[in-house]
C-alpha cells in the first residue's frame, strides 16, 4: 500500500536546517493498521504529512497503492490525496460555516461527484459513526467526541484506500477516545488500511503495528497483534 | 460550485459581507449615475451650433466720443475687415450660439392668438451673416444689405422686413412649410419667413430647444456692437490679432473689444460644467477604488482567518484551482447581492436627479453595464488575495495554527 525508501526531508530557513527526516524507510502492507509513535518533534508528522502527499521530499522514493509519487504535480498529489486518502486530524477541521451533511460531502465535491451521489455517500457514512440524525447540524453544536466523528465519516465517504489519522484522540476525553479507536478498528476490519499518528502508548497497543520514530528515523517497529501475511518487513536505517 | 454552502457561510458571518455589499450598491448608484451625468454633460458640450465653429471669432467696439459716426463707422470697420487677407467673412451680430448670452423672442403663428407662441432665440444679423457664420441655407434667400435696420434695445420704430428660421423652428411653427409664411409678434408687428437655415443654436447652453433659433435683418444702434470675424480655414489665430489691430488703428473715439475664439468663448460658458464632469469623476473613481479595497480588505481577512480552513480543504483533495474559484465564486455572490441593492438605489438616485436637476431617465443597458463592471471590479479586487489563498500549503492542515 505505502513504500517510503530512504526519504529524507529537510526544513531550512535562513539560520537553521532541521533534519526532519533521515533515511526513512517504511512498508505497509494493505488492511495494516499502523501506529506510529515518537515524542514531540520526532518527525512522526512530517512523516504523516508526506505518507498523505501534503508535503513534498528531498531524497528517496515513494510508492503509494503501486504508484511512484515522487515527481507528481500540485494537482495529481491533490487528486490522489482525493481519491485514496482520508484524513483524520486531531482538532477535527471541520469547516466551522457547513453543517454536517457539507462537511461530509465536501472532498466529494472535489471529486465532481453529483449531488445525488454525494448526498447518498454522505448519508452511509453518517449512519456508520452514528451521527444520521446530526446532518444539519453546525460542527459547533456537537461535542469533541461527535465532532471527531464526523470528521472519520468525511474521511470514510469517499472510500479511501488508506485512512491518516493524527493524532485523532489527542483532544478528546478517555471515553470519547475510546469510541473513535473503535471506530477505527471497525473501518480498519473492512480492509481499509489505516496509518495512526500518536504519543500515547496505550493506543499504539490496539495497532496491528507499531513504528517508532526518533529524530527523524525508524527506530523500533513490532508488531502488537501480528497478522499473518500482514507484517511485512519494514526497516529503518 | 459550492453556492449555496458560501450563502451559508455569509448567513452565519453577515456583518462584513453586508458592509461590503452595501458599498457595492453605493458604489454601483453612484458611478452609474456619475457616469451617466457625465456622458449627457459631455453631449450637450460637444452639440454642433451650427457655425463655422473652428473659423470664427468676435470682437467689437465700444463707441465713447459724442460724435461717433455709428453708421459710417460700422460700414467701413466690415468694408475693412471683409477686405482683410486671411478674413473669409465678416458681419455685425448680436451674440453668437452657445456662449451664454443673446436675444428671446417670442413669435406667434397666427396673428392675435397667443395661445400659438412659440419661443426662440433671436440674432440679429447683417447681410454678410450667411457668410460670416457659414450657416447652409435650405430654402429662400438671405437678407440684402437694404433690410438692415437699426435696432434700439429700448425700442424702435417698424419692424423687420423678413425672417429667417431654422429648419428646428420652422418645422415646429410650419410643418407643411414655412417659407412665404407670416410671422406675427404680440405687439402685432409681423414678417414673412424669407429663408431657412440648416442649423443654428441658441446662445444659452442649458436651453432645451437647442436649435430654435430665428435671425432677423437688424444691427445695434450703438453704443456697443460685436463683429463676427470667419478666417479662411486654419488662420483665425493669425487672424484675429491683425483684426484688433486694424480696428484699432482705423478709426478713434471707440475701444476694441478684445478678440476671441468661438471656441473659447463656448468654453469658457461650459467651464462650471466642465469642473462638474471633472468633480463627479473624481468621486466615482475614489468610491470604486475604495469599493476595490473594501473586497480585498475584506478578502484578505478572509483568507487570514479561513488558513486552516483552506489547508484542509487542500487537504481534502481541492487544487489550487478549486481554492481559486471559492473565493472567485464567493466574491461574486456578495457582489452579485450589492448589486441588486444597487438596482434599487441607482434608479432612486436617477430619479432624484430627474427630479431635481432634469438629468434624463436612465436606459436599462447603462444599468447592465454597470453591473457588469462591478463584478468584474469584484473579481480583480478578489485576486490577489484570493491567489494568496492558493499558496497556502495543505500541510497546514496538520500544524497548529
Amino acid at each position: 500500500m505505502l513504500e517510503m525508501q530512504h526519504i529524507g526531508k529537510v526544513y531550512r530557513t535562513e539560520l537553521v536546517e532541521t533534519h526532519a527526516l533521515r533515511d526513512f524507510s517504511l512498508r505497509v502492507n494493505e488492511g495494516d493498521f499502523v501506529a506510529v509513535t515518537g515524542p514531540s518533534g520526532s518527525g512522526k508528522t512530517t512523516f504523516l504529512n508526506i505518507a498523505g502527499l501534503l508535503e513534498t521530499f528531498g531524497d528517496g522514493t515513494y510508492r503509494l497503492d503501486g504508484e511512484d509519487v515522487s515527481g507528481l504535480s500540485d494537482k495529481q498529489r491533490s487528486r490522489i490525496r482525493n481519491q485514496k486518502i482520508g484524513f483524520i486530524f486531531q482538532s477535527f477541521n471541520l469547516i466551522p460555516d457547513l453543517d454536517v451533511a457539507d462537511n461530509v460531502e465536501l472532498p466529494l465535491r472535489y471529486r465532481r461527484l453529483d449531488r445525488g451521489e454525494r448526498k447518498a455517500r454522505a448519508e452511509r457514512a453518517l449512519e456508520l459513526v452514528g451521527l444520521a440524525s446530526r446532518t444539519r447540524h453546525l460542527p459547533s453544536q456537537l461535542s469533541g467526541g461527535q465532532q471527531q466523528r464526523v470528521a472519520i465519516a468525511r474521511a470514510l465517504a469517499g472510500e479511501p484506500r488508506l485512512i491518516l489519522a493524527d493524532e485523532p484522540t489527542g483532544n478528546l476525553d478517555s471515553l470519547m477516545a475510546r469510541q473513535v479507536l473503535d471506530l477505527l478498528e471497525e473501518i480498519n476490519a473492512r480492509g481499509t488500511t489505516v496509518i495512526m499518528v500518536t504519543h500515547d502508548p496505550d493506543l499504539s497497543r490496539r495497532a496491528h503495528r507499531n513504528v517508532h520514530v526518533l529524530d527523524g528515523r525508524v527506530t523500533d517497529f513490532k508488531p502488537y497483534d501480528p497478522v499473518p501475511g500482514g507484517l511485512a518487513a519494514g526497516a529503518g536505517a | 460550485m459550492e453556492l449555496g454552502s458560501i450563502l451559508k457561510g455569509m448567513s452565519r458571518n453577515w456583518v462584513g459581507p453586508l458592509l461590503v455589499a452595501l458599498q457595492v450598491a453605493i458604489t454601483m448608484a453612484v458611478m452609474v449615475n456619475a457616469l451617466f451625468v457625465i456622458q449627457e454633460r459631455r453631449e450637450v458640450m460637444a452639440r454642433p451650433t451650427g457655425v463655422d465653429e473652428a473659423n470664427l471669432g468676435r470682437t467689437g467696439i465700444f463707441a465713447y466720443a459724442d460724435d461717433f459716426d455709428w453708421t459710417g463707422e460700422i460700414r467701413a470697420d466690415l468694408e475693412a475687415l471683409n477686405n482683410h487677407p486671411g478674413v473669409h467673412a465678416a458681419g455685425t451680430v448680436n451674440s453668437l450660439p452657445g456662449t451664454g448670452s443673446g436675444w428671446s423672442s417670442t413669435w406667434l403663428v397666427e396673428e392675435n392668438k397667443p395661445e400659438t407662441s412659440v419661443q426662440s432665440a433671436m440674432y440679429l444679423v447683417d447681410e454678410h451673416g450667411l457668410e460670416t457664420l457659414g450657416l447652409e441655407l435650405v430654402e429662400g434667400r438671405w437678407f440684402r444689405e437694404d433690410e438692415i435696420i437699426d435696432v434700439d434695445p429700448t425700442g424702435f420704430e417698424g419692424f423687420f422686413s423678413g425672417i429667417v428660421l431654422t429648419e428646428s423652428l420652422a418645422n415646429k411653427m410650419f410643418p407643411d412649410g414655412a417659407l412665404g409664411r407670416m410671422v406675427y409678434t404680440e405687439s402685432e408687428d409681423q414678417a414673412p419667413v424669407v429663408g431657412v437655415v440648416r442649423q443654428l443654436a441658441v446662445p444659452w447652453p442649458s436651453y432645451l430647444e437647442w436649435e430654435d433659433s430665428s435671425l432677423v435683418p437688424g444691427r445695434l444702434s450703438g453704443p456697443a456692437i460685436f463683429y463676427a470675424v470667419r478666417a479662411e480655414p486654419g488662420r483665425l489665430e493669425q487672424v484675429l490679432p491683425e483684426v484688433e489691430e486694424l480696428l484699432t488703428g482705423r478709426a478713434s473715439g471707440r475701444t476694441v473689444l478684445p478678440p476671441e475664439t468661438h471656441r473659447e468663448m463656448v468654453a469658457e460658458e461650459f467651464t462650471d460644467e466642465r469642473a462638474t464632469v471633472r468633480i463627479l469623476f473624481v468621486i466615482m473613481v475614489l468610491l470604486v477604488l475604495l469599493t476595490g479595497l473594501g473586497i480585498v480588505g475584506l478578502a484578505s481577512f478572509n483568507v487570514r482567518r479561513r488558513t486552516r480552513q483552506i489547508g484542509t480543504r487542500r487537504a481534502l483533495g481541492a487544487t489550487r484551482g478549486d481554492i481559486l474559484r471559492y473565493f472567485l465564486a464567493e466574491n461574486a455572490v456578495l457582489t452579485a447581492m450589492g448589486l441588486g441593492i444597487g438596482v434599487v438605489l441607482t434608479y432612486a438616485l436617477n430619479y432624484f436627479l430627474a427630479d431635481q436637476f432634469n438629468v434624463a431617465r436612465l436606459p436599462g443597458s447603462w444599468l447592465l453595464i454597470g453591473m457588469l463592471a462591478l463584478l468584474a471590479l469584484g473579481q480583480l479586487a478578489v485576486l490577489g488575495p484570493a491567489r494568496t489563498a492558493t499558496r497556502i500549503p495543505p500541510a497546514v492542515a496538520t500544524r497548529t495554527v
